[in-house]
């Protein structure tokens, strides 16, 4: 489970790019988090992974307060949390097996697990075929699955999605929801960020309304 | 922690290697060049110490004498037995003085032979208990005075010479070293900063994947490492390298400066101690590094 109370964030002085946001988010939840641009969403979202900190109030997961856990302990708990941006974030210049092993070789895996679970992750994200391929050489939809494949193949119980289908034409992107969809009903807790209103309206059952990183809107279905 | 991370570990630090292979070459030379100083002046400290040790590790005086005085003689051995300032004395008379020299100089023989008379007076030489300079040199001063004696030489200016020239030595060897120490500290430190930055998104990355300080690090940290160890040991080969070819070079010259300068050359132990210590350098110079330019957090 996921707690947020009341949790204030600030880039700059008297700027809140979040502003006293409470919420729960259950174990297991599909959840979606959205807004215009600037809203908060991607702060939402980094906070949850502690790439930054709250200046105020406390985030709970799992039980813990994760602003306390110390900085070379973190690591441990990110491992529980798989992270999909919206520009992907992957290697260039590395192959698409080297991407996704990296998950895998932090964890101390042999060569030979890792290959084993790449390779399956990589044909469930259907781009298995493309394993020794630059990432630099294939289009944005094939990106994003190599992304998708980094951010579970260490089965992560929380999914975090930036913009996940940002830069994709819509049948990629109904595909990519598919895999969330998925995900989620294997019992990993997925939160999504995006401003596609025509992917809420057809998928969101839980979700966040931001506006200017206030909480403009909260449906939770139980 | 897996053993397969010091697999990958070593891998990424190879990689870094590669990717930066013209920094890292460039600060291997400076470290080179660092340990290639270092080791000239250890090894003239070594070789001064040595002679030091040879010619005067105990103070000690010749008694010249004057010839044909055998009574005299025995007199002033008589005399120097109960002096409780010598430790022990040595007597050559002028005929063992003469067959020692043409041992030392067979070439000479005949011009000792051409002044006919044996040109080398009898002597005694003495050894002295401790090291007070005051007593010793109220010990010349009555002795000079004996009639027997012709001449008294100590060796005490040679002492304070040779204690001078190893002072110099260590002063300048520590200013240079230090500096030259400093130069490779920043050099690494610079360095490793490069190879972070060069890697700044890969290590964003492995921080959200979830890979520990000591993922990230250690490849930085092997790094410097390496380039320490691997630059000690390049200046302990090519300074061994440069002992060898010396003499062919200097030729005339080394032979004549060769019994001056002494025998030794610098140890394993000495080695050893040297390339740990550059590891170490190496080490704590990209740990600086890292801990400044890879450790932040909002
Ligand atoms: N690193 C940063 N430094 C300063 N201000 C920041 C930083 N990151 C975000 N902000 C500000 O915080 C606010 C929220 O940004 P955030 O990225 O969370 O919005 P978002 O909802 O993800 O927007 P988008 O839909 O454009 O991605 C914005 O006003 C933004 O300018
Ligand atoms: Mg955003």
């Amino acid at each position: 489970m996921i707690q947020f109370s009341s949790v204030y964030k600030s880039y700059t002085r008297g700027e809140y790019a979040l502003e006293g946001v409470s919420l729960k988010i259950d174990k297991g939840d599909f959840f979606f988090i959205t807004g215009h641009s600037g809203a908060g969403k991607t702060t939402f979202l980094k906070l949850i992974t502690r790439e930054i900190k709250p200046t105020k109030g406390a985030i709970i997961i799992n039980g813990k307060n994760i602003s306390v856990i110390p900085e070379n302990k973190i690591f441990v708990f990110r491992r529980e949390v798989g992270v999909i941006f919206q520009d992907f974030r992957l290697l260039q210049d590395r192959s698409v097996f080297d991407n996704v092993a990296l998950s895998l070789k932090i964890r101390g895996l042999p060569l030979k697990t890792i290959k084993k679970e790449v390779l399956e992750v990589l044909r469930w994200v259907g781009i298995h075929h493309k394993i020794w391929k630059r990432t630099r050489t294939l289009s944005g939809g094939e990106q994003q699955r190599v992304a998708i494949a980094r951010a579970i193949v260490g089965k992560p119980s929380i999914i975090l999605a930036d913009e996940p289908t940002g830069n994709l034409d819509e049948e990629i992107s109904f595909e990519i929801m598919e895999m969330f969809k998925k995900l989620n009903t294997r019992g990993a807790t997925v939160i999504i960020a995006t401003h596609d209103k025509f992917l809420i309206n057809r998928y969101a059952k839980n979700i966040l309304s931001l506006k200017k990183g206030k909480i403009e809107n909260l449906r939770v279905v139980q | 922690m897996r053993l397969f991370v010091f697999k990958y570990i070593m891998n990424d630090t190879l990689e870094n290697f590669k990717n930066q292979k013209y920094v890292n070459a460039l600060s291997l030379l400076t470290i080179i060049f660092t340990f290639f100083v270092i080791n000239i002046f250890f090894f003239l400290k070594v070789n001064i110490g040595e002679f030091t040790n040879k010619f005067a590790s105990e103070y000690r005086a010749e008694i010249f004498l004057k010839k044909d005085n055998n009574n005299q003689h025995d007199k002033l051995i008589n005399l120097l037995k109960q002096e409780p300032l010598i430790k022990k004395y040595v007597f050559t008379d002028s005929k063992q003085a003469k067959e020692l020299f043409l041992k030392n100089f067979p070439e000479l023989k005949q011009t000792v032979e051409d002044i006919g008379e044996n040109p080398f007076p009898s002597s005694i030489r003495v050894y002295f208990k401790g090291k007070n300079r005051k007593k010793i040199n109220e010990f010349i001063d009555k002795y000079k005075q004996y009639p027997a004696v012709k001449e008294i030489k100590t060796n005490l200016l040679l002492i304070d010479k040779l204690k001078g020239a190893q002072r110099v030595v260590i002063i300048t060897g520590l200013f240079f070293g230090s500096i030259l120490l400093f130069t490779s500290f920043f050099t690494i430190v610079n360095i490793i900063k490069i190879v972070a930055y060069s890697r700044k998104e890969e290590v964003s990355i492995l921080k959200m994947v979830g890979a520990s300080n000591f993922y990230i690090e250690l490849p930085l940290i092997l790094n410097g490492i390496i380039l320490g160890v691997v630059g000690a040991l390049i200046s302990v080969i090519l300074f061994e390298i440069t002992l060898m070819i010396l003499p062919y070079y200097l030729k005339g010259f080394y032979d004549f400066i060769r019994p001056l300068i002494g025998t030794s050359n610098l140890s394993a132990k000495y080695y050893f101690y040297l390339i740990i210590i550059a590891g170490f350098v190496g080490g704590f110079s990209s740990y600086t590094s890292v801990s400044k330019f890879l450790r932040k957090e909002e």
